[in-house]
């Protein structure tokens, strides 16, 4: 029966350590397992080579092969929990999401719904549970912070859409740090990949698959109007302008000013370029303050068109062309299928 | 020595009799004890025991206590109150299966010559 130094302890704490065991509990329990194993020798040899012969025992995955198993064991009961949850979770993310992205497309009622639902689940139970099983397979700490930078990035990008997709506020700041994360996450996630010559051809691979997601994302979301559409609607707006400035010097009509007026009103009340619109007394601009000043065009149309049947030369206005000429470019973005579903109502 | 495959089912049964029986052992204490009693023919491996020792911890079927001895560490497994009747439940578990399979491979002298 030989005695370990202190010195000896140690370096078989430190080596233990050193062999990937970060697990304080295996640490101690290796530590004193292969402190016994070495003081069972009587012989004289050096302290190194029955060091190295103890660890020989320990099989070809040695030290951490150990961890892994241990750490496996403990988490099982976990894992197959967590999987009908990810599993679960991540059939309902699809659905909705997928079925939201058709509703909206179709301009189907409870599209916003569906991708809420959706972007939530997929944020804050899928994509955590995902995360934590491939966090909980990284056996070093670079992996585990790799991991949960992954996470960081994938849930500002859910987020940031779903925001940017219902326009709230706040999206670009969202994508802003969806773009800080993602610069940092690709390049640590392909260095660290390519280390281990298992994982090196799908780590670049994936970093090259991730950088080109990423890319698109961030081309499609800082995208303005084209310079095409901003001009086509400033020289609309400039048209009506000068078409209600000329109509109304050219006569002192009570009908024709009232028809002005009434046009004039929605033009006032377009949406500028970040956001809605208002009418002149504060209310917001929305399908039913619309109607309310459809219904003045249109009376006011009517009382002009029958003031000047006395003039020859007088072509009488009909309704649609001047709302589709105002509502082209005031309800550009937002009301525009509003405004020409109450037109079409008007209509009828 | 047998093959692992035979030790490995069994190895969780072998752990909770010795701690049944003995009270109190570490890791080190509980592998020589089995090469011991079974003349080396049952060789608990570190790198099964340890798994196993720990994950029957995160159970709570046994609980720790640590005893400095220098400058490392010894921490002695016991089983817990519910360690106990689940030891129970995996012995005469254990009893029933021996009775199997000397039914299974006793009723057969062929496999036994083999």
């Amino acid at each position: 029966m030989r005695n370990l130094t202190d010195e000896q302890i140690d370096f078989i704490a430190e080596d233990i350590r050193s062999r990937g065991v970060f697990t304080q509990g295996l640490q101690e329990n290796l530590l004193d397992h292969i402190c016994c194993c070495i003081e069972q020798h009587e012989d004289d040899r050096p302290f190194e080579e029955i060091y190295l012969q103890t660890l020989d025992a320990f099989g070809r995955s040695g030290l951490q092969g150990i961890q892994d198993e241990t750490l496996f064991l403990i988490n099982q009961p976990y894992f197959s929990k967590m999987k009908k949850i990810a599993y679960f979770s991540g059939t309902l993310a699809s659905i909705s999401l997928i079925s939201g992205a058709l509703f909206k497309v179709m301009h189907w009622p409870g599209a916003n719904i569906m991708l809420i639902v959706g972007t939530l689940t997929l944020t804050f139970l899928f994509l955590p549970y995902f995360f934590y099983m491939q966090f909980k397979e990284q056996t070093e700490k670079k992996g585990k912070i790799i991991s949960t930078l992954g996470m960081i990035t994938a849930a500002l990008l859910c987020i940031s859409a779903l925001f940017k997709i219902l326009h709230w506020p706040g999206a670009a700041a969202m994508i802003v740090g969806f773009t800080i994360f993602f610069v940092l996450f690709i390049p640590l996630y392909v260095i660290n990949g390519m280390r281990n010559p298992l994982t090196k051809i799908s780590a670049i691979s994936n970093g090259f698959l991730f950088a080109s997601i990423g890319g698109f994302v961030m081309l499609l979301s800082f995208q303005n109007p084209s310079k095409a559409v901003t001009d086509s609607l400033t020289s609309i707006q400039q048209k009506q302008e000068s078409l209600l400035s000329s109509m109304q010097s050219k006569t002192d009509n009570v009908a024709l000013a009232n028809f002005v007026l009434a046009c004039d009103k929605v033009m006032k009340a377009a949406p500028n370029a970040s956001g809605n619109g208002t009418l002149g007394n504060g209310d917001p601009l929305d399908g039913r303050s619309l109607q309310t000043i459809n219904d003045a065009i249109s009376a006011a149309l009517i009382q002009l068109n029958s003031e000047m049947s006395a003039d020859s030369t007088w072509k009488p206005l009909t309704f649609e062309p001047i709302a589709t000429t105002l509502y082209g470019s005031v309800k550009f973005q937002v009301l525009q299928l509003e405004s020409m579903a109450y037109v079409n109502a008007m209509d009828k | 020595m047998y093959s692992n495959e035979l030790v490995r089912g069994t190895l969780k049964t072998i752990v909770l009799k010795l701690l049944k029986e003995e009270g109190k052992m570490y890791g080190y204490e509980i592998t020589q004890k089995v090469k011991e009693l079974t003349d080396g023919k049952i060789l608990i491996t570190e790198g099964a025991l340890y798994p196993t020792l720990h994950s029957l911890e995160a159970e709570g079927i046994v609980t720790i206590e640590t005893v400095h001895i220098g400058r490392r560490v010894r921490k002695y497994y016991k089983l817990t109150t519910e360690g106990r009747a689940n030891a129970k439940r995996k012995l005469s578990e254990m009893a029933d299966f021996l009775g199997t399979m000397r039914i299974l491979f006793e009723g057969d002298p062929g496999i036994l010559h083999a």
